[in-house]
Order: C-alpha cells, then structure tokens, then sequence
C-alpha cells in the first residue's frame, strides 16, 4: 500500500515542500546533512500526524513550522562556525564573511539567524516568523532588529584594519 | 556594501535534493516506527462468555469469507490455483484511469467510473468476461465519480459513489442493471421538502438483503442506516454509535456487521488517536463495542475475512473471541505503482492492494508487479482478481506452519460490576499518597506521559443506601496541566455499560493495566472507566437512587 494510498495527499506535499524546507532549514543550521536530518523528521511528523494535519488549511505551514523551530533549537545548541570571529579575528575569514552572505549569518545568534533568513530570505510574513519560533510579532521585531545590526557592525569593519591585525 | 544591499535581492539556497529518495526514507522510518510500537503494544486478552460458550476459532476449516464488496461467497478454489501472478487481458474500451469502483456479478466484472490521467472524474463503464476474454462499454453512470463501492445484490448492482457537488463531496447513490443496461438514482436516507438531502455516508456492506451505511452527514453522524432495494425505502437501523465521529469504515465479516473508526483528540495538544470498533446487530439495532486498540495511523482498510476483521496492515479483531491481535509483521510501504486496485476478502487472505494478509498464519505476502498500466478498481472473481491493470491470480495460503496462539483460557469474569469493587479491580491500587513530588512513580499515565497523582481513591457504599456504590477521587494532575486539585465524587447507581466516551469532552485518560480512567471536565462532570469488553459511565454527583 503507497504512502498516497494511506495517506492521500502527502506525497504531494513532500514533492513540493520537501526542497524548499531543507534549503530553509539549512540557511538557520548551516550543515547540510543536519538540515536534511531536521527536515525528514519535520516530515515524519507529519506523516505519523497526517489524518490530523491533512485537515488544516495549510498542511504544509505545518510542516514548515515543525521543521524550523526543530532548526532553531539545533542551531541553539552548537555554536555557529563563525561565532569566534569577533575574537579570533581571522583577517581572510572577516572579508569572505563581508561577501557571502550565508557565511555572515553563521555569525548571529540562532533566533536572529532564524528570523533574518524566513523574512528576507524565505519572505515570510512576521506572523509567521512568530508562530515558527515560538514567540510574539514584537519579539520578532527585535530579533530582525538585532540581526540587521549585528550583520551592519560586521560590514563596518575597514579591511584595512583587518590587514593590520586588528 | 551595507545590509540592505546585502539582503536585498537574497534567496535560500538552491539546494540538489533527491527528493524521491528521501521520500522513501521517510517511508521506511515510518515503518519502522510502527513495527517499534507494536512489538511494545499490550494486547488485551479477553474472552467474553456468553451463552455459556466460546466459539474459540480453529485454525482450519473456516467459512469461506464473504466478499464485502459482492456480499456473495466466491466460487470454492482449490488453493493451489498458482503462485501470485498476472495476466493480460484483452484491452478494454475505457481510457486510462485509477480508482473508479468494480463489482464482480457472477458473469462479468463491471468497472465503471474513476479517475483520468488528468484528473478529472468519469462516469463511463465497461463490463468484463473473463470466460470470453472481452469487454463490452455500459452506459454511463449518472455522475463522474472519482471513488466509491459497488455491491453485486445477485440481480443490480449498487453503486454509492463519492460525487463532487457544490459545498463538498456527497454520497451519489446509484443501482444498475446489467440485462437492460439501465441506471437509476437512488433516493438518499434524507428526503426534505424540497427533495433528496445530499446525503454524506461511510462505504457500505452488503448484508445479502439490505445496503448498510453509518450515516457522516453532521445531524445523523453515527447513526446506522440500512437501504432495502427490494422496497426501495430506507430505514434507520442503530442509533449513533459516537456522533463526534466523521470517519467511518463497514465490513460485513461473516454474518456480523461492524463498523470501525478513528477518533482523533480535540486540539493540538490532545491527540489520542486510536480506533472505536463494535459491532452492530441489524435485527435489534444493538451495538456493542469492541476493545479499540490503541494505534496510531493503521491505514483505513478494513476487511472481513471469516470471523476476523483484518487491518491488514496492523492486527484483527477476532470475532469470535473478540480479542485484538496485532499481526507480527506489518505491510511495507511501496512507492511502486501498480498493483490490484482491489480490497477485500481473496480466498482466505485479506487483500489490501499491494500485500496480503493470511488471519491465520500471520504470514504476509506482497503482491508481485503488474503489468504496466494504471490501475482501476478491482474485483474478485473467485478466481483472480481483474482490473483495467490485468487478471492477477494469488498464491494459495501457505500451510498453517506459524500458527497463532489460541487464547488462554482464563475464568470468566465474575467482579460483580454493578454493586461492588471486587478485590484487584480498578479501585484498590493507589490509595496512599505519594510524596509531595509529582515526578513520583504512579502507575496512572496517559498516553502523552502524563501523570496523575491520586491522593484517594475511595470506592465505598452510600450511608444513605448501601446498594449505591459512591466513587471518590482525590487527585492532582502533573505535567504542565493546571488543573486545580479535584476532588469528585461519582454515584455508581446509573452505570451504561455501553456508554461511549466522547472525544469532544474528554480531557484527560488514563491507564492502569488494561483499564483506563477517563475524566470528562466538561459539563457535567464524568468519569468514564473504560475495562478491556465494555465501558461504564459514571456520572459525577448525581443523587443516588435506591433501589
């Protein structure tokens, strides 16, 4: 018996969301192998849920949610790639990270890692940012805020100033 | 470059998925959760005595089954008709299609309906001779449908087919007679000043006499109506079963009906999703409920296969024993298209599409490749099952080499249930306060983890009127619900054993054993104890009654 037979319309879902969610998951976590990992268990949730779910307006926000916050709290829990930059202040590291933009989101923390990727990145609405994190619009709001601020200090720093050491 | 030119313009990374690959991982890790979950389910062992005998089911010897969709016994076969496999048929008339319904009438197998490669429902049909080996077209059906079920009566076949209307899908009811080629719509149970209702109805079974439905519709859900072509009138057959339920399947497994479905929690933080199973007596309209295993998505067909109702995908109700058995391996998940389109009772197995479930055995056998092409519906003939896909023959049952356990036979059941907790019932174990510490051992969980600590439980005679037992329970509630310390009392006097607990009230459940503790914090307030063969409802506080 197919997956669609006992659970009509999943594989839909999966086939149309399934890329989209692992590229998103992968901009907060960073790890591509984590990111797939995160995304077939935001998935699997889903199937195990499916008579429930395939109820809901949107059963593919469902999904999305699950996969994110599952992100959010794996990034949580292992420091970005980057996050020793400000100390460490590899000269070479700070330009590439001033240039490519994935690599100067390793740099923030998760939530705001999180809401600067779903919002301008994925285009997602606050409201949705909101529910996906756990958390108020405001909240949000701050998140972005910081994020963008955090991203700006990066970019102010002078190269030369980084040639020089500094 | 500032951030707004950093951002501006930026998009998630394209990513290189195989995304069929990792279909089908999340697949297999969704079989082997469910194999996980039933190697650790409890199954409740219960022999009902009633009359003063058990028909225990013997292994060999059953009664051929009932196809649900025919409601006619197959032609007897030898079981060694062959290993499972197919053969072309002469192509037939229709376009390519899925689903659809198909009906075996003796002569020929009727297809009629399903779905176009693009989607869209039909209403055209053929019939199929197997012994000519050639298709003739039938009128078409009233409506396009994409699905449904056809039952053969021996003279017409009835057709309920979901029909797309405005507002949603409705239950089109449909008879059709192969000697004159000719269609008739059926009134629905519901006929209001204006006309027919459009009716919203499970699949049916066919009884030999009557086209038995459980009603969906929102005002009638659960109630069990029965359509008698011979007079052409319906008639109410049982009242609701559970009206909350919107989901139901029938099957006619031997000369019982029983009707199964899925109840699902309310919210998002309450899902306690499992299976009501009961069985219904069409002459007196009595329904008794069958003890539901607790399962988490176990598929939606069902099939009656002698005195089993087999899901063939986790375990079987026995029927006689009225016992849950799990089967021992459950079916695998494929992403292989095609296979028989068909669903029902095949020679002793149970028939689910793509695998086949021996009740007797436990064995599994998964349906070989078809030919290519879409398949339609399917029926069984008594001797191969036929589709628009091919003729597919199954293998003959293996010999009862592994074979279930009977069912130990354990005294019957004598707790005096109406006047008095008999020693080890539900109510002696917890008396004794934990410690002030809810992370305490109690043997009262839910199915989510949580906890319940009773302070008392207390299951004793009214003052007033010793033949009233009187039930109170202290108790606090841990894991995050906030529930204030309650402390209920509940009056033994108006016990329905019958009693149904309603997913919409119920808040809470919790297990002991076999036995389970269900308290409704809606209004009123109830207690539902919910033994391995019945249910009883205690009603909180109400005055007792001497009797």
């Amino acid at each position: 018996m197919t997956v669609e037979r006992l659970r009509p319309g999943y594989e839909e879902l999966f086939r149309t969301e399934y890329a989209r969610v692992v590229g998103t998951v992968l901009s907060i976590v960073g790890d591509r192998a984590d990111a797939e990992s995160v995304t077939q268990d935001a998935f699997l949730k889903a199937l195990v849920r499916w008579g429930r779910i395939s109820r809901y307006d949107r059963p593919g926000a469902w999904v999305r949610r699950v996969a994110i916050r599952d992100a959010v709290r794996l990034a949580e829990r292992r420091p970005a790639p980057l996050d020793e930059l400000g100390a460490v202040a590899d000269p070479i590291d700070r330009v590439a990270a001033r240039l490519d933009l994935a690599r100067a989101l390793a740099t923030l923390p998760a939530r705001q890692r999180a809401a600067i990727v779903l919002q301008h990145l994925a285009g997602w609405p606050t409201a949705e940012i909101a529910g996906a994190l756990g958390c108020s619009e405001s909240t949000v709001r701050v998140h972005l805020h910081r994020g963008r601020a955090a991203l700006g200090a990066l970019l102010s720093d002078d190269p030369q100033e980084l040639h020089d050491g500094r | 470059m500032d951030v707004d030119e950093l951002l501006a313009g930026a998009t998630l990374p394209d990513v290189e998925i195989d995304t069929e690959a990792a279909l089908a991982r999340t697949a297999g890790r969704w079989r082997a959760r469910r194999q996980r979950r039933l190697a650790a389910l409890a199954v409740a062992v219960v022999v009902v005595v009633a009359s003063g005998a058990i028909a225990i089911a013997a292994t060999s010897g059953r009664d051929a089954p009932v196809d649900v969709h025919t409601g006619t016994q197959p032609a007897p076969t030898t079981s060694t008709v062959g290993s499972g496999s197919w053969r072309r048929i002469a192509p037939s008339p229709l376009s390519p299609r899925t689903e659809g319904v198909a009906a075996w009438t003796g002569r020929e197998v009727v297809v009629v309906g399903g779905s176009s490669t693009a989607s869209a429902p039909l209403a055209d049909g053929a019939a199929y001779d197997p012994a000519q080996d050639a298709w003739r077209r039938i009128a078409d059906a009233p409506a396009p449908f994409i699905s449904g079920s056809a039952s053969w009566t021996g003279r017409e076949l009835l057709v309920a087919a979901d029909v797309e209307a405005t507002g949603g899908t409705r239950t089109g009811l449909y008879s059709y007679d192969p000697a004159t080629d000719h269609w008739k719509v059926l009134d629905p149970p519901l006929v209001g000043p204006l006309g027919p209702l459009p009716a919203h109805l499970s699949r049916p079974v066919w009884t030999g006499k009557q086209w038995v439905f459980v009603d969906e519709t929102p005002a009638s859900a659960g109630s069990v109506e029965a359509y008698d072509p011979s007079t052409a009138k319906w008639a109410g057959v049982a009242r609701p079963i559970d009206g909350s339920v919107r989901d139901w399947a029938v099957v006619w497994a031997h000369d019982e009906m029983v009707v199964i479905a899925t109840a699902d929690g309310q919210g998002e933080t309450v899902d306690h999703a499992g299976y009501l199973g009961a069985t219904v007596d069409i002459a007196t309209g009595r329904w008794h409920r069958l003890p539901a295993p607790r399962l988490d998505d176990a598929g939606s067909s069902w099939v009656g296969v002698g005195h089993r109702v087999v899901n063939p995908l986790v375990g079987m109700w026995d029927l006689d024993t009225r016992m849950w058995e799990p089967l021992s391996s459950s079916s695998p998940l494929s992403t292989q298209p095609p296979h028989t389109g068909f669903v029902g009772a095949v020679d002793g197995w149970a028939a689910d599409d793509t695998v086949l479930v021996d009740p007797t055995s436990d064995e599994l056998h998964f349906v070989e490749p078809g030919p290519k092409g879409r398949p339609s519906a399917g029926a069984w003939t008594g001797h191969e099952i036929v589709s628009l896909a091919g003729a597919y023959t199954p293998p003959p049952r293996p010999k009862a080499a592994h074979v279930l356990p009977e069912p130990p036979t354990t005294t019957p059941d004598t707790r005096p249930h109406r006047c008095a907790a008999a020693p080890g019932s539900l109510f002696d174990t917890v008396h004794e306060p934990r410690g002030p510490q809810y992370e305490e051992y109690t043997p009262w969980t839910d199915s989510e983890g949580c906890f319940i600590r009773i302070d008392d439980i207390a299951d004793r005679p009214d003052p007033q009127c010793p033949s009233v037992r009187t039930l109170t329970i202290s108790a606090r509630i841990a894991h995050g619900l906030d529930y204030p310390n309650k402390s209920i009392t509940y009056v033994r006097a108006h016990i329905d054993p019958d009693a149904m607990p309603p997913s919409t009230k119920f808040i809470l459940d919790f297990h002991h054993g076999e036995e389970e503790l269900w308290f409704g914090f809606g209004d009123p307030d109830s207690l539902y104890v919910r033994y391995p063969d019945h249910v009883e409802l205690w009603p909180a506080q109400q005055p007792p009654v001497c009797e």
